[in-house]
Order: structure tokens, then sequence, then C-alpha cells
């Protein structure tokens, strides 16, 4: 009983509570917690501090958002333990949950997870190891998206907003998150539908005439007469209290028995076509632009959580590349080393012509400091389908270190090669920004002089190798 | 040739018999005079007055355009509830209309459901709403409406059967008649639908244009509408539910009027009128079985109504002078001890008078009730019918009528007897047997 009000304790007095009273924080008996009327006196007197055990906020709705985007925005908390006494729009996004007599065991499992975390130091800054820390760290967490109607997005994600990721790129930023296989969908929350022209989700849908696009449509039914065949507008028969046919002056009394409605047609008012179905026309209350419905670009919105890759990643630090892709065989370097040694010597046997390609990628860091994370990716993403749209998928590929990649294309001579090389030419960002590069390198395979040492060999190889630089 | 020659000897005979009887029975006539013929100058004076007064009303535009509600109770009809739907969606009526389809015990009743809902999807119209409330549990006629009643949104509501369809000025007609705050229920006219179907069918058309066309328009410029009919009746919803809505047991039509006409004693300027010209088509029975079982219940009811359940509340007090004694002779006497007064009368002179005094006293009473009908058949032809034509064609099968008017007569002594000796209202098939069983007992 002692021991585990020690443990309590000493867990508690590294922990704060901010609020407007501790009212709330005498009721729940955690008298141990440093108390703050608000952020700014806990920020001016904790950043001294070097660890935080627990937040617990208890402020009023819009005071409680501020607060806990400010908190996961800044450096030192962003992967704080946040718990909130009452719910806020923004709580379930940014804060751990609402504080209870379970939360502590939750608390206590996620600082022993920070203590695991074993991500990238390179990279940590970025939203990327930030987000997969944060769904690995904190226990069944996942990336909520929040609605917001006045955004043009119409849905944004709290957490990635306070790291940086502005709620237009959220979308594709997410998209290539889980191409690569760190994240996964948790489940769809909504279909959105956006203007073609601005990406905006503030559409109006109006139905019009399919000629003229004039929204002044209307409906236009036409009455027919029994008694003398007589067929007009609905508005020619109408009388004072019934209706009655303008051509034999027959009062008409009851459907089916004195007349019928055998044409109910949409009329457009400006140009006075008659037509069944209207045009539905998206109309961007920002832009102005009319999308046609069809051409509207149509996304989901999702929940994510970690995939096994991501919590891998988290966990072990596994390397960071750039090149992720599934079109060719991949294999570690040490197969490919036999590979290579294998078919250097068949090909020597066979007379017959292969090719190793070496591609790395300089500055790539940097470029995704500079550049963000977004166009970083769609780099990636392009080189990635270039390269893919090259190889066959009898080659192998290697991923050997940080952003390179080895290939091995058999019964593809060297000269053969060029086409490769265009390809990769053509992607814009890498001529037009200087801070990137791309470097390929190429050997001939079968090479009399390959030792056992395929390693040492195929350094030494690529070391005198000319290099073509993009 | 003999035998012919007899036939015309007792057709001789039997006629010089009855033309010295008939002189006999002619004393009679002013008996009856002396009890129709009040009724006769009621209804003719009213039918004038209602004339005058419609050609008034239709020159005054008027500006009331209040929203509607139209309770369809759906039971078993089918198909029939898009006719009825249909119609209400094609009234011209300027404001807004709320089609309300009731179906009582919806999971029996599938198919009715199904056609009521396939109506609400896809007949548009604007300014005229469908709604489709499924009652899951079967809980009679009452129930139905009330339930149709709780859920309406309109200051009108307009209850109708899902067999009955409208003429399309229907709305317009009945609306123009709430503009008057006076008036708290408004009574609509039924015309049979089916009238080429059966004789049985053409003397029904007959019955309800003398009785509804005639009677009622006549009647109601009294403020004497004896009945709004259940499958198509009127009322100002507040009043409505404030008086409780429909109320359990069989006739739940007749008993509300009778509950609305209690208050005219303490409020003189309440009225009921009819809305002559307000049209709803109904399907009558083709088959004399069909007729005989519903006559059966409406008699009986009417027997239950007035002599147990309203009895206690059957006073000038409550009803003011005039439709109190409206009431007792054209309600009780003419309706139920009229029939037995006939039914025992005849059987004493089956067994007392020759059989040629029977003939006469048979041709008098038919002579008698032919001229009222051929009388009340002009009247409604050249006063009130808008159908002129269509009625025409009925005027052949009038001398059939008093002999089904008979029929009717001695059936209504069965249902009176009926309901006195076995409490008929207690089975009746509006209503499961769990609910009739705990309405209260009179």
């Amino acid at each position: 009983m002692l021991e585990q009000s020690k443990s309590h304790l000493s867990f508690f007095s590294s922990s704060i509570f901010i609020a407007e009273n501790d009212k709330a924080l005498k009721s729940f008996g955690l008298t141990e917690l440093l108390y703050f009327k608000n952020i700014d006196s806990f920020e001016t007197e904790f950043s001294a501090k070097q660890h935080l055990g627990l937040i617990i906020l208890d402020l009023p709705a819009q005071k409680q958002d501020e607060t806990l985007a400010f908190l996961r925005q800044s450096e030192t908390f962003w992967l704080s333990t946040i718990f909130v006494c009452q719910a806020s729009s923004l709580s379930t996004h940014l804060a751990n949950g609402i504080w209870s007599e379970q939360s502590k065991s939750l608390a206590e499992f996620s600082e022993t997870r920070k203590k695991q975390l074993a991500v990238n130091s390179t990279l940590v800054e970025t939203a990327v190891m930030k987000l997969l820390s944060y769904l690995w760290v904190f226990k069944g967490a996942t990336l909520l998206p929040a609605k917001s109607p006045q955004m043009q997005s119409l849905y944004w994600y709290p957490l990635l907003q306070a790291w940086g990721i502005k709620p237009e790129d959220s979308i594709n930023w997410l998209a290539s998150m889980v191409r690569r296989n760190w994240l996964e969908v948790d489940s769809l929350v909504n279909r959105v539908r956006y203007c073609q022209s601005c990406h905006s989700g503030h559409l109006n849908y109006v139905d019009t005439c399919p000629s003229c696009q004039s929204i002044d449509i209307g409906l236009k039914a036409s009455l027919h007469c029994f008694n003398c065949g007589h067929v007009a507008a609905e508005h020619e028969f109408k009388q004072q209290i019934g209706l009655g046919c303008p051509n034999c002056s027959k009062p008409l009394r009851h459907i089916g028995v004195d007349y019928d409605r055998p044409i109910e047609n949409q009329q457009c008012n400006s140009c006075f076509n008659l037509f069944v179905d209207s045009d539905v026309v998206a109309d961007c209350m920002d832009c102005g632009e009319k999308n046609d419905v069809n051409n509207l670009i149509v996304q989901s919105v999702n929940s994510y959580k970690l995939s096994a890759n991501g919590r891998n990643l988290a966990k072990f630090g596994e390397k960071f590349n750039s090149f992720m892709f599934d079109q060719a065989e991949k294999i570690n370097f040490t197969q490919f080393c036999w590979l290579l040694q294998w078919q250097n010597n068949l090909a020597l046997r066979h007379k017959q012509e292969h090719s190793v390609v070496y591609i790395t990628m300089e500055n790539v860091e940097q470029f995704i400091q500079d550049k963000g994370e977004k166009v970083a990716f769609s780099l990636f993403d392009e080189l990635e389908q270039r390269i893919a749209k090259s190889i066959r998928l009898t080659d192998i590929c290697c991923v050997q270190e940080e952003h390179s990649l080895l290939l091995f294309l058999p019964l593809t001579p060297l000269a053969q090669l060029p086409k490769i090389y265009q390809k990769l030419n053509e992607i814009e960002l890498l001529q037009s920004d200087k801070n990137i590069a791309l470097s390929i390198k190429a050997l001939p395979l079968p090479d009399k002089s390959m030792s056992d040492d395929v390693n040492m060999w195929l350094f030494e190889a690529l070391e005198q190798a000319r290099s073509i630089e993009f | 040739m003999s035998e012919l020659n007899t036939i015309w000897y007792l057709v001789a005979n039997i006629f010089s018999q009855a033309t010295e009887f008939f002189t006999q029975m002619m004393m009679f006539v002013p008996m009856y005079l002396a009890y129709e013929m009040p009724l006769f100058v009621l209804i003719t004076l009213g039918v004038l007055k209602w004339r005058r007064a419609n050609a008034k009303l239709l020159k005054k535009p008027s500006h009331y355009f209040p929203k509607v509600s139209c309770i369809i109770t759906c039971y078993a009809e089918g198909d029939a509830v898009k006719t009825t739907i249909e119609s209400l969606v094609e009234q011209t009526y300027p404001g807004e209309v709320e089609i309300i389809a009731v179906v009582d015990g919806a999971v029996q009743n599938k198919h009715t459901y199904a056609v009521a809902n396939f109506c609400m999807k896809t007949i548009k119209r604007t300014k005229r709403h469908i709604r489709v409330l499924p009652k899951w549990q079967r809980g009679g006629r009452v129930s139905t409406l009330n339930a149709g009643l709780d859920a309406a949104k309109g200051d009108i509501v307009v209850n109708v059967d899902a067999d009955t369809s409208f003429d399309n000025d229907m709305l317009c007609r009945i609306v123009r008649l709430f503009e008057d705050p006076n008036v708290p229920a408004v009574g609509g006219a039924l015309r049979v639908r089916n009238v080429t179907s059966s004789i049985w069918t053409r003397m029904q058309a007959i019955e309800y244009l003398v009785s509804m066309q005639g009677g009622k328009t006549g009647l109601a410029q009294w403020n004497l509408i004896n009945n709004i009919s259940g499958a198509f009746g009127a009322f100002r919803k507040d009043f409505l539910k404030q008086i409780g809505g429909w109320d359990t047991h069989t006739a739940e039509d007749l008993d509300l009027t009778i509950r609305i006409k209690q208050y005219f004693k303490r409020h003189p300027n309440l009225k009921i009128p009819y809305a002559t010209l307000a049209i709803g088509h109904t399907d009558a029975p083709d088959d004399f079985k069909t007729l005989l079982w519903q006559r059966l219940r409406w008699d009986g009811d009417l027997l239950f109504l007035y002599f147990r359940k309203h009895w206690p509340a059957f006073s000038p007090k409550l009803l003011g002078w005039k439709s109190f004694l409206f009431t007792l002779l054209y309600g009780f006497l003419q309706n139920v001890m009229l029939p037995f007064v006939v039914l025992v009368y005849l059987i004493v002179t089956m067994i007392i008078y020759p059989w040629q005094f029977i003939v006469s006293l048979s041709l008098v009473i038919f002579t008698l009730y032919f001229f009222t009908i051929a009388y009340f058949y002009t009247l409604v032809l050249l006063g009130v019918s808008e159908r002129p034509k269509q009625d025409l064609k009925l005027a052949v099968w009038l001398p059939l009528y008093p002999i089904y008017s008979m029929i009717m007569r001695t059936i209504c002594c069965f249902a009176l007897l009926n309901e006195l000796v076995r409490r008929s209202h207690e089975e009746s098939s509006m209503a499961p047997w769990w609910v009739l069983k705990k309405g209260q007992k009179f």
C-alpha cells in the first residue's frame, strides 16, 4: 500500500494541473500536482523543468482548445501526456482523453513507451516522426480529422496543423504516408467533394437547364382532357376553384376520370428548353467556378492509425529511406551481393550482359528542411514512379543505405540505360532546385575482376565509375 | 289460352279489390304527410338557401389558405391508396397540404404500406407533402385516426378513407367554409364510385345522392346535419384536440358529431356546414352480402350511440331545443323506432287482413315512397348535382328504389334487435377484440 502511494507520488510530483480554480484538483484527490492558473504562468515557471509526467487541463472550452493547440505545437510538450477534465471541441484530437481513474495507468504506460522511443534522430523534428512517435507512444491513439465548415477543406487534422502541415496539404501528405506503409486507414469518416479549380469544399449544388445552364428552371406540367383530347399547359386549365378544359369548357374534376397528366417536364425560363432531367452543377462559393459534378475532386476523409511498418520505425528506428517501391523484387544487401557473384559467373560462361545501377540522392535532409515534407515527398513519389516505369518485374532492387538504391538489370547492356536517365532527367524539381541532386552510376556485368568479396568489389567499382549527375 | 284468361281475370280482380282498399288506404296519407312534410319543407327550403349562399360564396374572393392535413386511414386497401393519395396531391387548393397515410397494422398489411411508401417516394408536387405513418400494431380505426391527428401539422384536419378519392376542388370548397370561425367541422359529400357494378351499387348511388346531396345539403342550412361521415369529414384541429379527438367504440364518426352537437346550447353560434360540392368518390358494397353486413353494423351502432352511449347527454340543455327535437323525431323515431313499428305493423296486418288488403297497402306504400324519392331526386338533379348528366342515368332505376328501401328497413330492424339483444357493437370489425374489450361499457 505504502509502496503504491510512493510511486503514485513520484509520478504526480512531476505533473501539472492547469485550471481557473483548483476545485477539480481537490475533488480528484490529486493535491500533489503543481497547479497553474493559465498557460502563461505555467510556461514561465516550467521551462526549466526537464521531465513532465502529466498535464491535466480544466479550462473553459475555447481556452482549453487554444492551450491544447499551443502545447502540441511547442517543441517541449508535443509528446506530453495531456488529459482534460471536460471535453472541448478539440480535446478528442489533441488530448489523450478525459481524466478518469484509468487515466493514470495509461499515462504511466506512455511514459515507458517514451523511454523506448528510438526514432531516427536526424529527422526527429519532422512531422513524420512526430506523428509516428505520437501514435506509438499513446496506446490506441489515432489521427482524427476535425470538422470545420468555415475552412475550404471542410476537414483538418489538428495534430498535423500543430506540427506545421497545412489543412489543404494534409490529405496528400497522409496519402503518401499510407503509400510508404507507415500509416493505415483506421476508419472512413466522410467523403468530401472539392472544387476542381480552387479545392474548396464550399459547393452549392444547383439544378440547371442542360441547354443554357440557367438556374431559372421550373416544372411545366401539361394536362390532357379526356372529353376532347385537348393537351395544354396546366395553367391554361386553371379556373377560379377547380380545373376546366380551355378547349371544350368541360369541368375536369377527378384525375384519371376526367383528365390525366401526360407530360411532366422541366422548362428553362431563359431559353424555354423542355427537358426531363436537369443538370446538376456544383457552384464553388469561393472561386465561382461552375463544376460539373462528375469532375469534382472526391476525397475520403479518414482517421489513421499506425501500421506495422510505422510501429517498427518508431520502436526500432528502422532507417528512413526515400526509396520505397514494390515494383521490383526487393532483397537485402547480402543477398544482392551473392546474386551479383552468381550472375557474374553465369554471364561469363554464357556470354550474357547485365547492368548494375546505383542511384543515390544527395542533400535529402537539407532539402526536406528547406522545402517541407510535402514537396520532398512529392519528389520521392515522382522519382519512384519514373524508376518503376523504367524497370521490369524481373529486375532486382536493393535498398542499401539511406536514400540510395541498387538495381540489378538482367540482360540489359549499358547501352540501353540512357533511356532510364532520360526519364529521370525529366523531373522538373530536380532541374529547378540546385540543392538536391540525383546521382546515377552504372556498372556492366560480367566483370572478370570481381573478387570473392563482392561488397568490396562493388564499393571500389562504384568509386571509380563516372556518375551522371542531375 | 284459358290460362291467360285466368291470369287476366285474377289481375283484374286484384286490381278492382285493390282500388277499393286503396281509397281506404289513402286515409293514411295525411299521417304520412304530417310526419314527412316538415322534412320535405326543411330540405327543399334548405336546398334553395344553399343555392343562394353558394352563388354568393363563389363571387367573394378568398385569401384564407391555412395548412391542411389529410389523414388517410389505411388498412388493407392495397392499390386503392394510390388513387386516394394522387387525388389529394392533385387538389387545386393553393395552400400547403400535408397527406398523412396512417397504415393500421402495417406488419400484416405490407402491400398497403408498400403502396403508400411508393407514393411518398415518387409523387412530388409543390406544397404537397406526403407522409406515411405505419402503425405496426393493429389498433382499429379510432387509434388510426388519433395517430394521424397527433402527427398532423395543419390547421384543418380532413379524415378520409383509403378507398375514397376526391374531386380536385374538394379542399378549396371545404376550406372556404372554415373561414367562419364558428365552424368547428364540415361534412363532406360522398358519391358512389362504382355505380354501374351491380343493381345494389345503383340503388346506393340513388340513396347517397338523395340523402347526401339532397338531405344533408338541405338540413345543414338549418344546422341540423346528422352525421359527418367517417369516410370524409373535416375538422378544425384545435377544436378536435380540445374535445379529445375520436373516441373508442364503433361509429366514431357519429359519436364525434353527437359530441360536437353537445356544445350547441353553450355555444349557440357553432355550426356544422355541409360542403355539398366537395365530392369524395367511394366504392359501395356491390353484392348483397357485403351491403347487409355494412348496414347491420351502421344501424346497430346508431342504436348503441343514441340509446346507450349518449343517452344521458340527450337533453335540450346540451343540444339546444332545435337539435334536440330534430334528433328525437328524425334520429330516434325515424331510425330507431319506426323500423320496429313498420315491422310489427306489417306482421299484424299480414295476419289479420286478407291478401288483397296487403297488396293494396303495399301499392300505397310503394307509391308514396316512389313519389318521395322522385321528388328528392328531381330536387337534387335540378338544384344541387354538379354532374346532372351522369345522375340522370339513374332515373330509370328509381322505381326499384322503394323496394330497396324496404329491404334496408328490414335489415335495420335486425340490426337494431341484434344490438339490443346481442350488443353487436362489441364485436365490430373496426377494431381488434383486445381494444374493444377495454372500451368503456354502456
